[in-house]
C-alpha cells in the first residue's frame, strides 16, 4: 500500500492528473451503466454488425480521440502563448510528446475514422443497399481501429508517448536517439489501426461495386459515394505502403536491423515510404469531405449539382495524381533536381482538378435558393478556408521557395487550413446534415450556428497568424522562442483563437446533449425542407435495420428529386416484400481487438510471451470464425410489411 | 475456365463478392511486396563488413525450393480443378500435397537462414542483410500462414464435404497460394539470380 | 462424353503451363549458373522470363479471365503502379 502511494506521489503531475481523470471517468461510466441497467444495451452495440451502428461507434470513438488531441493542442498553445514561457511541465521532451501525439492522433485516429464512420452510415443508404458487403469485417475494422487507438492513447501514462513527431523520421525515431517503449507505440499502434483501415477500404470497394440497387449505374451514384469509392482504393494501396514502413520501423527498434541508420543504412527510405503513404492520406481525408460538400451544397441550394461528370472525373484525377506527388514533402532532402522538378509539376497539376471542383460548387449555388443552415454554413466556410489552404499549397510546391518555408510555421498553417478546412468542416457539415437520418432528430440550429461561428472564426484566429510567424522564421516543433523576435503578439492571438475553437466544440457537445435529451423525434423521411435528392432520404429516419423494406429502382442521378418534380411524394420501390436476410451479431471482432491489444503491449515492452499469447488469441479466434457456419437471421416478410406501413402513415 | 451450372451453385453472390474482395487484398499485397523489394534494392550495396549477395547465396538449394514451390502451385491448381468437379477425395489429396510441399519450402528456408546466421550473416550485420531477411521473412511468413489456413479448411472439408460454404473458401485460399508463388518468382529472380550476376 | 473431353483438355492445359514454368525457371537458373550473357542484357532477360512466368500464373492458375476480370485487373494494375513508383524512387536514392 505504501509502495503504491510512493509510486503515485513520484509521478509527474500531468500523468497523475491523466490517471485520476481517467479513473474517475471510467468509474462514472460504469456506475451510470449499472444504475440504468444498460450493460446489455452496450453489449448489443459492441457486437452489432449493422453498418449504421458501426458507423455511429466510429464517429463516437474518433470524436473522443478528437477531444483528447484537441486538449493537447490547447496545452501546446498555452506553452507557446508567451515568449520564454514555462507552462506546467510541457517543455522539452514533454512538448515533443504533445506535438507528436497531437499529430498522430488527429491524422490516424480522428480525420480518417471520422470520415469512414460517416460514410459507413451513408454509403449503403445512398446506393440502396441493405448492408455493406462484409458486415463481420466491418465490425473487425472498427475494433482494430479502437484497439490501435487505445494503444496510442495509453502511451501517455504508460512508458511515455512517441516523441519523434507525427512523421516519426529516422534516425531520430531509432533506438540510438529515442530509447524506451515510447516510440514503439507509434509503429505498433498504427499497424493495428492501419490493418483495420485496409479492411474497411476493401469492404467499401466491394460494397460499392457489387451492392448497388437496380439501375444505380456508376454515373448515377451520389458524389459522397463516388468520393468514398476512390478514397477506398487510395486506402488499400496507401495503407499497404504504410504497413511496410511501420514494419521496417518495428524491425529497426525491436530486432536490430540497420536499414534506416545513418551510418550503415539510409534514413531517407523511411521518408519515401512514409510519404508514399502520407500524401495519398491527405486525399483519403479530403475526398470524402468533397463528396459531402457536393451533396450538401446541392441540397441546400435546391439545385442540381453543376457538372456532375467533371466532378467525378476530378475526384478520379485527384486520386490518381495523389500517388505521384509525395516527394514535395522531401524537397529539402537533397534529391536530384530533376526529381524535385517532376514532383513540383505534378503537385501544381493537382490544383487543376481541385479548382474544377471549387468552381463547380460555386456554379451549383449560382441562382439557387440557398438556405443557410449549419451544414451549408460549414460548406461555405470550407470553400473559403480551403481555397486559402490550396493557394499556400501551390506556394509550397515551388521548390526554391520551399527551401524557405520548409519546417516553418508556414507549413503548420498550410496543413491545418487544408485538413481542418476540408476534413473537420466536412465532418461537421455531414454530421449536421445526416444527424436527422441517423437519430431521427434535428440538432439545434441556434447552437449549431454558435458552433460554426466560434469554431470557424477561432480557426482563422489560430492559424492565419501562423503564416506570418512562419515567414518571420519561426520553426515548427519548438517549445519556446526568444522575446526579441517579435513573435509574442502573433502567438498570443493564435492561442486565443485555439480557445475559441475549443468553445466551438463545447457548443457542439452541449448541442448533442440537449437535443438527445429533450427534442422530439420527427417522423419524416426527408426532413431538410423536402429538398432531398438521393436515396437515403426515401427511407424513414432513423432507418430500420434492413434500410430498405423494398429495393428501390434508380432511373436517374437524383431519383428522389425527380419524383418530387413529377409531383410524387416518394420514389417507386419496385422490389417485392420478402423475408430479409440479415447478418448475426458477433462478439468475435471485439475479442480479436482485445487479442491485438494484448499482443501489442507485449511488442511495445518487448515481453515476448505476452506478445505470443496475444497473437495466439487472435489466430485462435480467426480459426473459430473460419469454422462458424454463419447463416444470419431472417426478418419475416410480415414484420417488414407492418413496419413499412407504419412509416408511411 | 467456363463455368458449368453446378459450379454456379458452388459460387453464389456472397462468394463472388468474397473473391473480388480477395483480389483487392492481392492488390494491396502487391504494394506491400513492392515496397519490400524497393527497400531491398535501395540498400543492396550497403553490405558494411558482412557478405554481399554474391558470396552468400547458394543457387543449388534455391533451385530446389523453387521447384518445390512451383510444384505446390500446380497441385493447388489441380485441387481446385477437382473441387469444381465436386470430387472430395482428390481435392483433399492434392491440397494435402500442396501443404506438405509448402512445409518443405518453409523448412528449407529456415535451414538456409540458420546457415547464414552461423556464417555470421545476421539481421543486424548490414542494411543489405536486414532488408534481405525482411523480404524473405515476410514471404516465408505468408507461406506458413497459407499452410495453416489450408489445413483449417481441409479439416472442414473432410468433416462437412464439398458445399457452398467451403468451395469459395478453398478457391480463395488457392488464389492466395498462387500469389505467394508469383512473389517467389520475383524473389528468386531479383534477389538470388540477379544477386549472383 | 463431350464433357469429359473438356476436362481432359483442362488438365492438359494446366500440366502444360506447369511444365512451361519449370522450363522457364530452368532457363533462368542456367543462364546465371553458366554466365552465358553479359550482365546488363542478362538482367533484362531474367526479368522478362520472370514476367512471363507471372503472367502464366495469373492467367492459367488464378482465373483472371472469369467475368469481371476487369475489376481484378484494375486492382492488380493499381497495385503494380504504386509498387513500381515506389521501387523506382527507392532505387534512385
Amino acid at each position: 500500500m505504501k509502495a503504491l502511494l510512493n509510486y503515485f506521489t513520484s509521478l509527474p503531475s500531468d500523468i497523475l492528473l491523466a490517471d485520476l481523470s481517467f479513473t474517475i471517468l471510467a468509474i462514472t461510466i460504469a456506475y451510470l451503466l449499472t444504475t440504468h441497467s444498460k450493460w446489455n444495451w452496450l453489449w448489443s452495440w459492441i457486437t452489432s454488425t449493422d453498418h449504421k451502428k458501426i458507423g455511429i461507434m466510429y464517429l463516437l470513438v474518433s470524436f473522443l480521440f478528437f477531444i483528447r488531441a484537441g486538449m493537447e493542442a490547447l496545452l501546446i498553445r498555452m506553452q507557446l502563448a508567451f515568449p520564454n514561457n514555462d507552462f506546467w511541465v510541457f517543455q522539452g521532451d514533454r512538448f515533443n510528446q504533445l506535438t507528436s501525439t497531437h499529430g498522430t492522433v488527429m491524422i490516424f485516429l480522428v480525420a480518417t475514422p471520422l470520415l469512414i464512420g460517416l460514410m459507413n452510415v451513408i454509403v449503403p443508404l445512398q446506393i440502396g443497399s441493405r448492408d455493406v458487403a462484409f458486415p463481420f469485417m466491418n465490425s473487425l475494422s472498427l475494433w482494430l481501429f479502437i484497439s490501435g487507438g487505445i494503444l496510442l492513447n495509453v502511451s501517455f501514462v504508460a512508458g511515455g508517448s512517441p516523441n519523434a513527431g507525427w512523421t516519426s523520421y529516422a534516425p531520430l525515431a531509432l533506438n540510438d536517439y529515442t530509447p524506451g517503449p515510447g516510440n514503439n507505440y507509434y509503429p505498433i499502434g498504427l499497424q493495428v489501426a492501419g490493418l483495420g483501415t485496409i479492411m474497411g477500404g476493401i469492404n467499401f470497394i466491394v460494397t460499392i461495386l457489387k451492392m448497388r440497387a437496380p439501375g444505380m449505374r456508376f454515373m448515377r451514384m451520389p458524389l459522397s459515394t463516388w468520393a468514398m469509392f476512390i478514397t477506398s482504393i487510395l486506402i488499400v494501396y496507401a495503407f499497404s505502403a504504410l504497413a511496410v514502413a511501420l514494419l521496417l520501423l518495428t524491425f529497426e527498434r525491436l530486432f536490430g536491423t540497420v536499414i534506416l541508420s545513418g551510418g550503415e543504412g539510409n534514413p531517407i527510405i523511411w521518408q519515401h515510404l512514409f510519404w508514399i503513404f502520407g500524401h495519398p492520406e491527405v486525399y483519403i481525408i479530403a475526398l470524402p469531405a468533397f463528396g459531402i460538400f457536393s451533396d450538401v451544397i446541392s441540397t441546400f441550394s435546391k439545385r442540381k449539382l453543376f457538372g456532375y461528370p467533371s466532378m467525378v472525373f476530378a475526384i478520379i484525377l485527384i486520386g490518381f495524381l495523389g500517388f505521384m506527388v509525395w516527394v514535395h514533402h522531401m524537397f529539402t532532402v537533397g534529391l536530384n533536381t530533376n526529381i524535385n522538378i517532376f514532383f513540383a509539376l505534378t503537385t501544381m497539376l493537382i490544383a487543376v482538378p481541385t479548382g474544377i471542383k471549387v468552381f463547380n460548387w460555386l456554379f451549383t449555388m449560382r441562382g439557387g435558393r440557398i438556405r443557410f443552415d449549419t451544414p451549408m454554413l460549414y460548406a461555405l466556410g470550407f470553400i473559403f478556408t480551403f481555397v486559402i489552404g490550396g493557394v499556400t499549397g501551390v506556394m509550397l510546391s515551388t521548390v526554391p521557395a520551399d527551401y524557405q518555408y520548409h519546417d516553418s510555421y508556414f507549413v503548420v498553417a498550410h496543413l491545418h487550413y487544408v485538413i481542418i478546412g476540408a476534413t473537420i468542416f466536412g465532418v461537421f457539415s455531414g454530421v449536421y446534415y445526416w444527424w436527422p437520418k441517423m437519430f431521427g432528430k434535428f440538432l439545434n440550429e441556434k447552437l449549431g450556428k454558435w458552433n460554426f461561428w466560434t469554431f470557424g472564426i477561432g480557426f482563422h484566429f489560430t492559424f492565419f497568424p501562423m503564416h506570418i510567424m512562419g515567414l518571420m522564421g519561426m520553426p515548427r516543433r519548438v517549445f519556446t522562442y526568444p522575446e526579441d523576435e517579435g513573435l509574442g503578439f502573433l502567438n498570443f492571438i493564435s492561442t486565443f483563437g485555439a480557445f475559441m475553437m475549443g468553445a466551438g466544440i463545447l457548443f457542439f457537445i452541449i448541442n448533442i446533449y440537449l437535443t438527445t435529451r429533450y427534442s422530439k423525434k420527427l417522423m419524416l423521411n426527408d426532413p431538410w425542407y423536402s429538398r432531398g435528392r438521393t436515396l437515403e432520404w426515401t427511407i424513414p429516419s432513423p432507418p430500420p435495420a434492413y434500410n430498405f423494406a423494398r429495393l428501390p429502382e434508380v432511373k436517374s442521378r437524383e431519383p428522389l428529386w425527380d419524383a418530387y418534380e413529377k409531383g410524387y411524394k416518394n420514389i417507386d420501390f419496385i422490389g417485392e416484400y420478402e423475408d430479409i436476410h440479415m447478418p448475426n451479431s458477433t462478439s468475435l471482432p471485439f475479442f480479436i481487438g482485445i487479442g491485438f491489444l494484448i499482443a501489442s503491449f507485449g511488442f511495445v515492452f518487448e515481453i515476448w510471451t505476452v506478445a505470443m499469447l496475444g497473437m495466439a488469441m487472435v489466430f485462435l479466434l480467426l480459426g473459430i470464425r473460419s469454422f462458424q457456419q454463419n447463416n444470419g437471421i431472417h426478418i419475416p416478410k410480415k414484420t417488414v410489411m407492418a413496419e413499412d406501413r407504419r412509416s408511411e402513415e | 475456365m467456363e463455368t458449368t451450372s453446378e459450379q454456379k451453385q458452388l459460387y453464389n453472390k456472397q462468394a463472388q463478392m468474397n473473391i473480388l474482395a480477395f483480389w483487392f487484398l492481392i492488390g494491396a499485397e502487391v504494394v506491400v511486396f513492392g515496397c519490400l523489394f524497393g527497400i531491398y534494392l535501395a540498400v543492396k550495396t550497403l553490405t558494411s563488413d558482412g557478405p554481399g549477395p554474391n558470396e552468400l547465396f547458394k543457387l543449388n538449394e534455391i533451385m530446389l525450393s523453387t521447384v518445390i514451390l512451383l510444384t505446390s502451385s500446380f497441385t493447388c491448381a489441380l485441387a481446385i480443378y477437382f473441387l469444381n468437379l465436386s470430387r472430395k477425395t482428390w481435392t483433399l489429396l492434392f491440397f494435402l500435397i500442396t501443404i506438405i510441399l509448402g512445409l518443405a519450402f518453409v523448412g528449407l528456408e529456415i535451414r538456409e537462414f540458420t546457415l547464414y546466421v552461423k556464417e555470421g550473416a545476421t539481421i543486424s550485420t548490414s542494411a543489405f542483410l536486414g532488408a534481405f531477411y525482411m523480404l524473405l521473412g515476410t514471404h516465408g511468413f505468408h507461406v506458413l500462414l497459407g499452410v495453416i489456413w489450408i489445413t483449417l479448411l481441409l479439416v472442414q472439408l473432410s468433416l462437412r464435404g464439398i458445399n457452398q460454404e467451403i468451395a469459395p473458401k478453398l478457391f480463395i485460399a488457392s488464389l492466395y497460394w498462387h500469389f505467394i508463388d508469383v512473389i517467389w518468382v520475383m524473389i528468386f529472380t531479383v534477389v538470388y539470380l540477379i544477386g549472383k550476376v | 462424353m463431350k464433357k469429359v473431353n473438356k476436362h481432359q483438355k483442362e488438365i492438359r492445359q494446366l500440366s502444360l503451363s506447369f511444365l512451361l514454368m519449370i522450363a522457364l525457371t530452368a532457363i533462368a537458373f542456367s543462364l546465371v549458373l553458366f554466365q552465358l550473357i553479359s550482365p546488363p542484357i542478362l538482367i533484362i532477360l531474367l526479368l522478362v522470363l520472370a514476367l512471363i512466368q507471372i503472367i502464366i500464373q495469373f492467367d492459367r492458375f488464378m482465373d483472371m479471365r472469369e467475368k469481371e476480370g476487369y475489376y481484378r485487373l484494375t486492382s492488380l494494375i493499381g497495385g503494380s503502379f504504386v509498387a513500381l513508383l515506389t521501387i523506382i524512387f527507392l532505387i534512385l536514392l
